[in-house]
């Protein structure tokens, strides 16, 4: 599991920034799983608008980051994998967005 | 994927998703304004205690046939996420209920109430506005409440909605001001409006939204 990282202040905040969230996917996968408290994989394929095999690879580092879990079971006889946000993940996605409104802030000073 | 995603238009593409994506939600409003609107005639025939308890029948089944087309229809097409019930949301959710319950229950006190009727000033003509105060209430509260729920969930045509909520209950009180037991039409045409929109909503979403195969 990854320490999730305290924001920073300022322009000097964004050389600490967490890659797992920073890069476009995952932080999609993010900020959309911080929205609900749990979705299965064709509501995060339709939210996110990434094919089948990104959104699963991108899952799989976010979960091996420890920033989701993923519970895999069944309704009926059909297959069913539900992601949620675990409580590091959380703090990860306040933390970016912490960390990003600081940068902008410092900017516009 | 290498633009930098827009976090807000994430958050409100997921709710909107969840709520307002299949059309459902406006068909269920649409029908239950023309429940509204018929009820002046059915009570009518009916009587009051007995139209009220079919109203309230109808109006469940109604919200039934939703949340069966939800788990039927929507659902395997669009995915499944359970809402998220921060305390913000729980607030939100607390004074909208409120809100609707509040606005719906003025609605229906004036559509269904004993006597619809204003009490206007004899030779001063239907228009004054101090006789309509209850339904400019109605209408302000549709509003903020439709504009400050299509702000959240990024759904333009929520303002639409309030707009044609709260103008067809006042004009409906003006109109029907001499036949209080006839079709509510203001309300029929928002109704049909919000029922048109939506089966185009559905329409689009069956086409958008194939249903997908078992997971990989």
């Amino acid at each position: 599991m990854r320490e999730t990282r305290r924001p920073t202040n300022g322009l000097r905040g964004l050389a600490e920034i967490d890659r797992m969230v920073h890069e476009p996917a995952r932080l999609m996968i993010l900020v959309c799983l911080d929205s609900v408290a749990r979705a299965d994989f064709v509501f995060l394929l339709n939210a996110t608008e990434l094919s089948w095999g990104n959104l699963s690879s991108h899952v799989t580092k976010l979960e091996e980051a420890g920033y989701v879990k993923v519970e895999k079971g069944f309704v009926g006889k059909k297959p069913r994998t539900l992601v949620h946000l675990t409580a590091s993940g959380r703090q990860a996605v306040d933390a970016y967005r912490q960390t990003m409104h600081a940068a902008l802030r410092a900017r516009r000073r | 994927m290498s633009e930098a995603p827009d976090l807000r238009r994430v958050h409100r593409r997921t709710l909107r998703l969840m709520n307002y994506e299949d059309g459902l939600w406006d068909l269920l409003l649409g029908f239950v304004l023309t429940l509204l609107a018929v009820y002046p005639v059915t009570r009518a025939r009916l009587g009051p205690p007995l139209n009220a308890a079919l109203f309230v029948g109808v109006l469940l089944l109604g919200v039934a046939a939703y949340r069966v087309a939800q788990l039927r229809f929507s659902t395997p097409r669009l995915g499944y996420a359970e809402s998220r019930r921060s305390p913000a949301l729980k607030l939100l959710l607390v004074i909208t209920i409120a809100l609707v319950a509040l606005t719906f229950g003025l609605v229906f006190l004036t559509v269904a109430g004993p006597d619809p009727l204003p009490n206007l000033t004899p030779g001063r003509g239907p228009l004054q506005l101090h006789a309509y105060l209850v339904e400019i209430v109605v209408l302000l509260a549709m509003v903020s409440l439709f504009g400050g729920m299509a702000f959240v969930f990024g759904v333009p045509r929520l303002f639409l909605y309030g707009w044609l909520l709260g103008a067809g209950n006042l004009a409906s009180v003006i109109m029907n001001r001499d036949a209080p037991e006839a079709f509510n039409l203001p309300l029929g045409l928002a109704a049909a409006v919000i029922l048109l929109i939506g089966l185009g909503l559905l329409a689009r979403f069956i086409r958008k939204y194939p249903i997908r195969s078992a997971e990989a």
